[in-house]
This record gives structure tokens, sequence and C-alpha cells, in this order.
């Protein structure tokens, strides 16, 4: 029989449709599993299947769509009894096949939901496995997260070579639940390489018909459509749909003739839906998906094409000569990482570039936490940035998109390590003009070695369009020739239709003025070709740069962007002037963390640091705090003039000497393992940092090993730890247990809303904060002895 | 019998906020001087995606504690005294969506401050909007206060039954964790008994 990867490319071939409804109407009980059926009375399953597959169905579905180990001990004999159904039904026939269906596994993943990455990968992988290749193909069907779905895709790829087909639950935006679009599954799920995807459930095949386009236009591989038949409505206790079998038919050809091509239903659709739509779509010529050759990545939310308009990269999530950064990651500071992401991509960067990697921190670690945290705070794509392979994989696989990977070069090495990967979790790949014999000094033997490197990626069936050439820009402050080469480069890769990166501030290393240098050397870049520019989006000129030549070159309609840029610098330059006109100790008082900042820098021309938090800061923090206990003032009031504060902090800490600095008023903050409610952490963070201390946050969930960790790596004798159920509270008990034995001399407060003195001394925790300034109290209290 | 799942959206600015629920959610006194113009609630607003799900049921008292809502029997006599002199009633899932939670969990990393003010105005517009949906099933018939799982006697662990008979996993994208908790978090479900006439 010929395999239906190819089949799916020639004819339209059509899926089943619903299996509750109709075995409801069989005679399962409403509120009964579909699947136990499997092995209580599979001749009705087996009898479903042949009702479809006589209506003119091609591709059946396993009844195993709610099974997984998790919800039964018998999932094994559930799925095999399952395969047994589908086998004897297409016993026989001719173009029937059989597809393994998995359904999402009801949980929400980390960090909304209780579910880990690995936890989900590994309840798909024992479906995959029990189902032991009986299938022709593997459907992951009705996905509302784009997460998941990759997980249950990895889990497929890892135990099966099984071909694998997606569909997902778009809602009425015209997205997943969790936020994707079309566009942005399109990217990443054929990325992973499957062999046909689309939608299935949702609200009926109207609302689906606006979307197929979407499909079309981007994606290379089949696309499929599933409908329900409309809305559900519950009559007689039992739930029917509102749009009959011959409506249902009429949208479905509407979808064929747009090139929808693998043709089905799903809730509340019966044998005759899918004989209808049968009927009326074998007549209609099939258009083949044609291939798109776009370059793409994507986040999880959206997509972004690397095409005419320049894509901006931000550069600025990265250590190197950067002491404070290096600083916040050595303490796990995250927040400062999310911070330079959420500025970045308000500055305008369409894709943030990612790299944690400092000799003395363990950079696996730290690249997924940052990639994590980076993906909680924004939805623009990544560049994965990391010259550690093991690094970079990490990163690959708990990426929620189609990444962009930074970087293979020209070396056999490089390629063997890097291109396995891309072709497993997907992505787009820098390419670096570089091998062996390192850079060369003329363009054309630059264009070679990219050359040698798209044909070596297509060898592991990776194309052209997702390898993105950086022919790498050179100081011009140690040969004048490296800019005229580097733009060279980039005339002839555009010519020749490859995409091209340039990480284009090192043109000017070494000189003065950087900035002039490189916006003038961006200009040139992007008018000889260059599509992606890994840059600081803070600098005012590159970005006048990008927006300028989008109005030149046809790209900004209406030059709307350039008109709203240009407003926008006016406003800032404005703003810059009021906040200087407001006092340091104003600003905090009333919460205002732009002008705090801004009032910090100008007193510390004049001012000495250690005066600046004494006679300024801590007299505003103590004002606000003293009305906060007199309940003058309330904690919406004390946050923000805490994050006022916290901000000019930052700029004192910078110009601080090192011995002066607040390093050794230290405290470990954690809420407790079981507990995902961290607002009151939060809190008491910001209060402390707002008094100067360092707060080492250890996040939410922490287990007590990891509590401890903390506490012997940075040398703190301070312990926060807050948990807000009741549940959680034993966690707590545990987790001071754990340090007394351990480290005898740490002190521990507890606070969280179910806490109170007697219970705080009930598991020997050493305070009890009752609220947001006490813990400011006692870590005063306990660093003053 | 037909007893529609009622499925809608209810725009945001339908939602109703109580001033006296969001002052106490900021842990401030009531008629507090304290401006509720933030801007992160603003983006908050954004983010909601408001929706509901409801089936009117039969109401069918069992044994000497059980209460059927369709969702099969339960025992609680909270719930029973609540329901008494009521032959249907609506049971319903109402969340703020998902989009809701990416804000709140992306604030908890980026600004403490902001992060308890939109959490509370969240849990605020939860309450208003189970409000709403109340309103619009309820039209002018007679009803009981609203009853949710956890409530008094009432079992959480009849949540799960709950969402699968409004299908809010598939209408509303509501799960429920290992400790039964809801996600999105800002949800509610809950029965309303309609009195007989």
């Amino acid at each position: 029989m010929t395999e239906i990867t190819e089949i799916i490319k020639t004819e339209r071939l059509y899926f089943d449709g619903g299996t509750g409804t109709v075995l409801q109407s069989m005679g399962l009980p409403a509120g009964t599993a579909p699947e136990i059926w499997n092995l209580t009375n599979p001749e009705k399953i087996t009898a479903l299947h042949r009702a479809y597959l006589d209506a003119g169905a091609n591709i059946i579905k396993t009844n195993t769509f709610g099974v997984n180990c998790e919800k039964y001990e018998n999932y094994e004999a559930l799925i095999s009894a399952a395969l047994d159904c589908a086998e004897s039904a297409v016993n026989g026939r001719e173009n029937a096949f059989i597809a393994f269906d998995m359904g999402p596994t009801g949980r929400l993943l980390k960090p909304l939901g209780d579910l880990d990455f690995e936890e989900a990968v590994a309840l798909f992988a024992s479906n995959i496995k029990a189902m032991a290749d009986r299938a022709d193909l593997i459907l992951i069907e009705t996905m509302n997260d784009s997460l998941e779905t990759k997980e249950a895709v990895l889990a497929a790829k890892e135990n099966s070579n099984l071909p694998i087909f997606v569909t997902n639950v778009y809602d009425e935006s015209g997205k997943l639940m969790t936020g994707a679009s079309p566009e942005a599954m399109v990217a990443m799920l054929e990325s992973l390489g499957v062999a046909a995807l689309g939608m299935n459930c949702s609200l009926g095949p109207d609302k689906m018909l606006n979307l197929v386009p979407r499909f079309t236009e981007n994606a290379s591989v089949p696309i499929i459509v599933n409908p329900n038949a409309g809305l559900p409505v519950v009559i007689d206790g039992k739930t029917v749909f509102n749009t009959d079998g011959e409506t249902f038919a009429d949208y479905m050809a509407k979808m064929a003739e747009m090139g929808a091509c693998i043709l089905g239903g799903c809730c509340g659709t019966t044998p005759d839906y899918i004989a209808k739509t049968v009927a009326k779509t074998e007549k209609i010529p099939y258009s083949a998906p044609e291939y798109k050759n776009k370059t793409v990545v994507s986040s999880c939310t959206h997509a972004v094409e690397v095409g005419d308009s320049p894509v901006l990269i931000g550069e600025r999530i990265n250590p190197t000569g950067k002491p404070r950064f290096k600083e916040a990651l050595r303490s796990g500071d995250m927040n400062y990482v999310v911070n330079e992401a959420v500025k970045q991509v308000e500055a305008g960067v369409h894709i943030l570039d990612v790299n944690v990697g400092l000799p003395e921190i363990d950079e696996k670690i730290m690249m997924k936490n940052a990639v994590e945290a980076v993906q909680t705070v924004t939805d623009v794509p990544l560049q994965l940035d990391s010259n550690n392979p093991a690094v970079l994989e990490n990163a690959m696989r708990i990426y929620n998109g189609k990444p962009l990977v930074n970087s293979v070069n020209g070396e056999a090495e490089s390629m063997r390590r890097i291109f396995p990967l891309v072709k497993k979790y997907g992505g787009a790949v820098i390419a670096l003009t570089m091998d062996n014999s390192g850079i060369p000094e003329t363009a054309e033997k630059r264009v070679e070695i990219a050359e040698k490197i798209i044909g070596v990626a297509a060898e592991y069936g990776i194309g052209k369009k997702d390898i993105i050439v950086d022919p790498l820009a050179l100081t011009v402050s140690s040969n004048q020739q490296n800019a005229l080469v580097t733009l060279e480069a980039v005339r002839l890769l555009g010519e020749k239709g490859i995409k091209i990166s340039l990480g284009v501030s090192n043109i000017s290393f070494g000189l003065p003025k950087r900035e002039i240098i490189n916006s003038t050397f961006f200009a040139n870049a992007l008018e000889r070709g260059l599509n992606c520019a890994i840059m600081n989006p803070f600098a005012q000129g590159m970005m006048d740069v990008y927006h300028s030549f989008k109005v030149l070159h046809g790209l900004d309609a209406a030059c709307a962007d350039y008109i709203n840029y240009a407003n926008s610098t006016a406003e800032t330059v404005e703003k810059s002037a009021k906040n200087e006109e407001i006092t340091l100790h104003k600003a905090v008082l009333k919460g205002m963390k732009e002008s705090a900042v801004s009032a910090a820098k100008e007193l510390l021309k004049g001012v000495e640091p250690l005066e600046v938090i004494n006679s300024h800061i801590i007299p505003a923090l103590n004002e606000i705090g003293g009305a906060f206990e007199a309940k003058k003032a309330f904690l919406p009031q004390l946050l923000m003039s805490a994050e006022a504060a916290s901000g000019a902090f930052e700029e004192v800490k910078a110009r601080m000497p090192k011995t002066d600095s607040e390093k050794g008023r230290g405290v470990v903050l954690a809420t407790v393992k079981g507990d995902i409610h961290d607002i009151g952490k939060n809190i008491v963070k910001v209060m402390l940092e707002s008094y100067g201390f360092t707060v080492y946050d250890l996040g939410r969930d922490v287990a007590p090993e990891a509590v401890l960790a903390a506490v012997e790596n940075f040398n703190c004798k301070l312990v926060g730890l807050s948990a807000l159920m009741t549940t959680t509270v034993p966690a707590m008990a545990e987790t001071i247990k754990l340090l007394r034995e351990n480290q005898p001399d740490v002190k521990i407060m507890v606070g969280g809303a179910v806490l109170n003195q007697e219970y705080s001394d009930m598991i020997s925790a050493d305070y009890y904060g009752v609220d947001a300034m006490a813990s400011v109290r006692i870590a005063e209290d306990f660093y003053k002895n | 019998m037909i007893y529609p799942i009622d499925y809608r959206v209810i725009p945001v600015s339908e939602l109703e906020l109580n001033k006296n629920e969001v002052f106490a959610r900021l842990q401030a006194s009531r008629g507090a001087d304290l401006s509720l113009d933030f801007e992160c609630v603003k983006e908050l607003e954004k983010n909601i995606l408001c929706k509901y799900s409801a089936v009117r049921v039969p109401l069918k008292f069992e044994g000497v504690k059980g209460v059927n809502c369709g969702f099969g029997t339960v025992e609680s006599e909270n719930l029973r005294k609540n329901l008494s002199g009521c032959g249907e009633v609506f049971v319903f899932a109402v969340t703020l969506g998902v989009g809701v939670d990416r804000f709140l969990n992306k604030l908890s990393l980026t600004s403490p401050a902001n992060h308890f003010i939109a959490d509370a105005f969240a849990s605020a517009y939860a309450e208003s909007a189970a409000d709403k949906a109340e309103e619009i099933m309820k039209g002018s018939l007679k009803c009981r206060p609203r009853f949710s799982p956890g409530y008094g006697d009432l079992a959480l662990s009849c949540q799960k039954n709950v969402l699968e008979l409004v299908n809010a996993q598939r209408l509303l994208g509501v799960s429920l964790n290992k400790s039964l908790l809801m996600t999105p978090t800002k949800t509610i479900t809950a029965i309303v008994g309609i009195e007989n006439d």
C-alpha cells in the first residue's frame, strides 16, 4: 500500500467524524467515557468505524482520545483494544487508514498550571509506546496549547516513525486558548516535521471558514479541517449540535475549494455528515499545497517572517561587558533578565537574543530558566544563543514555538552537532561564514562557506529558507577593508536569495562614538539586502535608520510606523525634562518609578551614593511605611513607592564602590513546595529590595532542598518563606526542619495568608511577618544584631 | 425538555466592578483615600476574554443528604438547604480566560506592585463576571444566591463533574490541576437554584 504521506500530496482524503455523540446514540450512557467501550463493547466501536468507512471516510481515529496512563491504570489494554477494533474495521478495505488518536492531557502546563514539561512528554510517550506502531499515522488533536502540542509531537518523534498529523482548536478570535495564531502553529509544526496540520473541534464549520486562508497561505503541507457540527445543545440529557449534515457539507465544500486537503468532522458529526461531505466535495478538483519559500520563526503567540521588512534582534540579554548583568546571573536574579527583555520589546525589537553564558554558572539550567521567564513576559520569538550545543538543546526542547538558533558555522563538527538539533526540535539557524581556517578575507569566500553550510543542512532535511547567513562584521578599527568586504558579502548573498543577518555593532569595536559608525554601516547593509540586525534598540541612531529605511523603501504604509516613532521620541524627551523637576523624595513617596530613577541619576552627579540612600531614599520610604502602619496609606501605595525606591537603588548600586555595597545584607526568599501563590512573597521582595537588601528569590513551588542549597551557596543566614494554602504549611514546616538540621544558625521568617503567630511558633519559625513592612523591620533587626 | 448549553462571551465593558470588593482585595479600608486609576488595570482589561457556559437542569433530592444537580449525586446539607423549594438549577462556569493568567504571571516577574493590584482587580472582575452571567441566565426567574463547590460542606471534589457538565474544558478552556484548583485561575463555578413558581 502507498504511504499515506504520499497519497495526501495528490488526492483528497476524508477523516471520520465524532465519536462520543454517535456512541451515545448507540447506548453509551451520558457521563461514561467512550474509551471504556473498547474493552466492554468492542463490536460497537468496530461498527462505528465501519459506518464511517462506509460513508466514505478513509481515515478512522482510534477510540483513544481520552486515554492516558494518569487517568487509566489499564491504558495499555484500552489502547490495544481500540487498535483491535480499528484493524478489524479496515481489514480488507482499500485506501483505509488508521489514525492513532491522542487528545490533550486535560491539565494546564506550568507556569500557568501544574503540569511539568517532561511529565507531559512522558504521558504522551506512554500512549505511543502502547500503540506499538499498529497505526498508519499519529493524530494529535483538539490541542489548545501550543507547548502541549509540541510535547505531544516530540513524544511521537521520540517513540515512533509514523507520520504525525496535528489539529488544534482555535477560538472566535482565531487563536488557540493560550494565544497562538495559525501562522505561529504552522511555523512550529512544519519545522517539527509534521506531515499534515490544521484545525478541529471549535465552534463549527462557519467559524473555521475564515481561518482556512491563513493556513493555505503559509503551510507547505496538506491542511486538515475537522469541525464540530456547530454549537452544542443538550436534549433530554444528551448533547447534540445545531448544524445539520447538509449545511455542514456545504461549508466543507467551500473549504475544499479554498484548498483544505483532508476533510472530516469532530463533535456532533455522524457518518451521515461525512457521507454528505464526500458527496459534495468529491468532484471539486484537488489542489495540492505549494511549497512556501518563507523564512519564519515563531513565539508562543505569533510568527515573525524574515522577508522584505528588516527584522531587529535585541542583543541586550548578554552578560558580555555588563558587570550588573553578571551579578544578576550569579545570584539567579531572573527579574533583571526579564526586565531587559521587556524594555527591548517596548523599544521595538522583533526577536530577542538570549545569551546567559558565564563560566561560573550552570549555563544549561540558566538558559532554560531564562527562556521560560522571557517567554512568560514577552511574546516575541527568541534567538537562542550559546556556543554549547547541550545548552542549545535544553533550550530548544522547552522553547514554545520555532526558535532562531545562534549559531552554526562552516566547521564539520559544528554542523554535525547543531543540525540534528534543528531537525529534531525545529528552528531556523544563524550560519556564521567561518570554518576551521578562520574568517575568509574576501566576500566570495564567505559566500562559499555559506553555500557549503546550506548544502550540508539539506542533507539533514533542513531547507535553505531556514538558514540565515551571518557574513560577519569585523571592526574597521583594525582593517578599513572590513566593512567593504562584509557589505559585498551581503550583496552577493542577497542575490542568491539567501537570508542575511549581521551583528552590526561589531563594526565599530575600539572606536569612539560607536553609534555614528554603527548606524551608517547599518544603513549601508540594509541597502544591500540585510534582513536581520542583531543590535541595541536603545541606540537611537540605529532605530532612526530602521524607521527611515522602511519609509524610503515603501515598507511602511502611510508612514504610520515612522510617525508613531517620531512622536514617541518627542514624548520621551518631554517626559525626561518633566521627570527632572521632581525630587527623589517625592518620586519615591508618590511611587513614580521613572521619575525616581532620573532623579537618582541627577542627584548622583553631585552627591555620594550612600548619602543618596540615607538622606533621600530611606527617609521617603520610612515616611510611606509609617503612613502604611498608621493605616493612612495602603498596600498599593506602599508597593509603588517600594518599586520606585528599588529603581533608584539600582542607579545607586551601579555607582557604589564594591566595599560599600549592601552585599552581606542578603535574604533568601521562597514560596514553599506545592504552593504557586507568590504575590505575598513578591511583595516582601520588593519591600526588602527597596531598603537595599539583596534578595535571592527562589520563586514559587520551591523544594526544601533548594532552599537549603541557596542558603549554603549564597552564605545567607536569613530566610523568608511564604505559604498561602493550609495544605502547603506542612511543606513550610519540612523546609524549616531541614534548615535547622543543616544550618543551625540560620534565622527564618514566615508569612502568608494562612499563618499567624501561633502557627509560626508551632512550626518553630524565628519570626512571623504580619505584613510587608514587618519583613523589613525583621531583616533590619536581624542585621543590626 | 431541551436544556441548551448556554455559551457566550461577555464583553468586558459589560462587567461592573464592585468598588467595595476592590477595596477589600487591595487590603484598603472601605472608602479609603485611594485612587483606583491604575495603568495596569487598563492592561488587565485588555487581557480579559470573559466567557461562560451554563446548563439548566432538573434538581433531585436523594436520601437524607444527597442532592443531584445534573452532575451526579453529592452530599451537602448546606447545598440542600440553599436549594430547598427549587425544582431546577442552573449550573455554570465563568472565566476571565487564560490571557489574564498570562498577564498576571508576567507582572509577577516584572512588577510586584502591579501584580498585587491587577490580581485584586482580576478577582473582583471574576465576581462581577459571575454576577453578570447569573443576571443573563436568570432573566425574570426568582433564584437563590449562587453556591460554589468548596462552599460550606459541598466538597471541592465535585468540581470535575461540574466542569464536565458545562463542557468547560472545550468551551472555556478550563481545567483542574492536581489540587482541584481551576486554571485559568480567575474562574468561578456555581449552582443557582430556580425557585418553584
